[in-house]
């Protein structure tokens, strides 16, 4: 008995896999022949198949071979491990700085000795008054202070503590 | 008895590199087929690798050979939508235009945006693409792959006739040209 064009679709699957048997085959073949609609569809997909396979054969590719084993070790660095590292550094050695900065300083609250109404011109200055406003600051945000010059701008305090202290 | 963990963590690392070890020419053949690039594929097994000890810690896979195509087709087709690719295609292309003599010629990683069988293969869900890979490159049945999958022979026809009507959809061009 013929095949019509729904028993057809059913059969595409197997046929474009190559998996159909014989006796199906004959008749798959046979209405091909007879319908150009299923005829047309059968011959694209097919030629589809045969672009797609040709693209993932061919002798150089078929004949390479691996030639390294791969190991557990990670080679490449992801950046976002260098931006950790980074930091890290970068805040290790801003806190060595501000440390050594303090000491040198020889911090203690006290009148400053420059004239009165001028803003602190030294970062030495700057980092005394830093030390004044937020005394239990960690070392680093008190030299943070210092550097971006918040502390120039509390002219009443320093004023103050120079008159205190005179001349 | 009692068990050295030490023992028993190097003991697994043995097996899992083992075992990987006898998969490595078809990891890299299934990679090359693909890429058609020694050294992307290289790193698309090394990329297996990683993936196939982390997946072992958890327990081996049942079907490990439908497990790697799997895995490995779905790195190869990642790398294929990397930035960096779009990037080096985009200056490969300006050059191209405004080179006097002749087009650039387009280096590997180029080619990979160049394939319209391999954008063709992309544009399929990841499901219709191991059930054509698995037809086309390991000349698997039906009912191997459905066995791999663990679904109907049905569904898997379903899949494969989908797949190839997307794939004729990009690449009827080719012959409509000749």
């Amino acid at each position: 008995m013929p095949l019509d064009c729904e028993q057809m679709e059913r059969m595409l699957a197997d046929a474009l896999g190559d998996e159909l048997s014989d006796s199906d085959r004959q008749e798959f073949d046979a209405h091909l022949e007879a319908c150009d609609a299923c005829r047309a569809e059968y011959q694209s997909l097919m030629k589809t198949l045969n672009i797609t396979r040709d693209r993932l054969s061919g002798a150089d590719v078929m004949a390479e071979r691996p030639d390294r084993r791969p190991t557990t070790r990670i080679r490449r660095t992801s950046g976002w491990a260098l931006v950790r590292y980074a930091a890290a550094i970068a805040i290790a050695f801003g806190s060595g700085y501000a440390m050594r900065a303090i000491r040198q300083a020889d911090i203690e609250p006290g009148p400053i000795a420059t004239n009165a109404g001028a803003a602190p011109e030294t970062f030495q200055e700057r980092l005394v008054i830093a030390h004044q406003q937020a005394p239990h600051a960690s070392s680093f945000a008190k030299s943070m202070l210092a550097v971006m010059g918040s502390a120039a701008s509390d002219s009443r305090g320093l004023s103050a503590s120079r008159s205190k202290g005179g001349g | 008895m009692t068990i050295d963990p030490g023992h028993t963590a190097e003991r697994l690392r043995a097996d899992t590199a083992t075992d990987f070890e006898r998969f490595i020419p078809l990891v890299f053949h299934w990679a090359n087929r693909l890429t058609r690039n020694h050294d992307q594929s290289m790193d698309v097994v090394q990329d297996v690798y990683l993936k196939w000890n982390q997946q072992c810690r958890r327990g081996a896979p049942d079907r490990p050979e439908a497990w790697l195509r799997v895995v490995t087709t779905r790195r190869v087709f990642e790398l294929m939508r990397s930035p960096q690719l779009r990037v080096v295609n985009r200056e490969l292309v300006e050059r191209s235009a405004g080179s006097h003599d002749g087009p650039v010629r387009p280096g590997p990683d180029s080619d990979l945006l160049r394939d319209d069988v391999l954008q063709s293969l992309g544009r399929l869900t990841e499901m219709q693409r191991n059930v054509v890979l698995a037809k086309i490159m390991d000349q698997k049945t039906f009912a191997a792959i459905a066995s791999d999958f663990d679904v109907s022979i049905s569904t898997i026809k379903t899949h494969y006739l989908r797949a190839v009507r997307v794939l004729r959809e990009t690449l009827s061009g080719r012959w409509k040209d000749q």
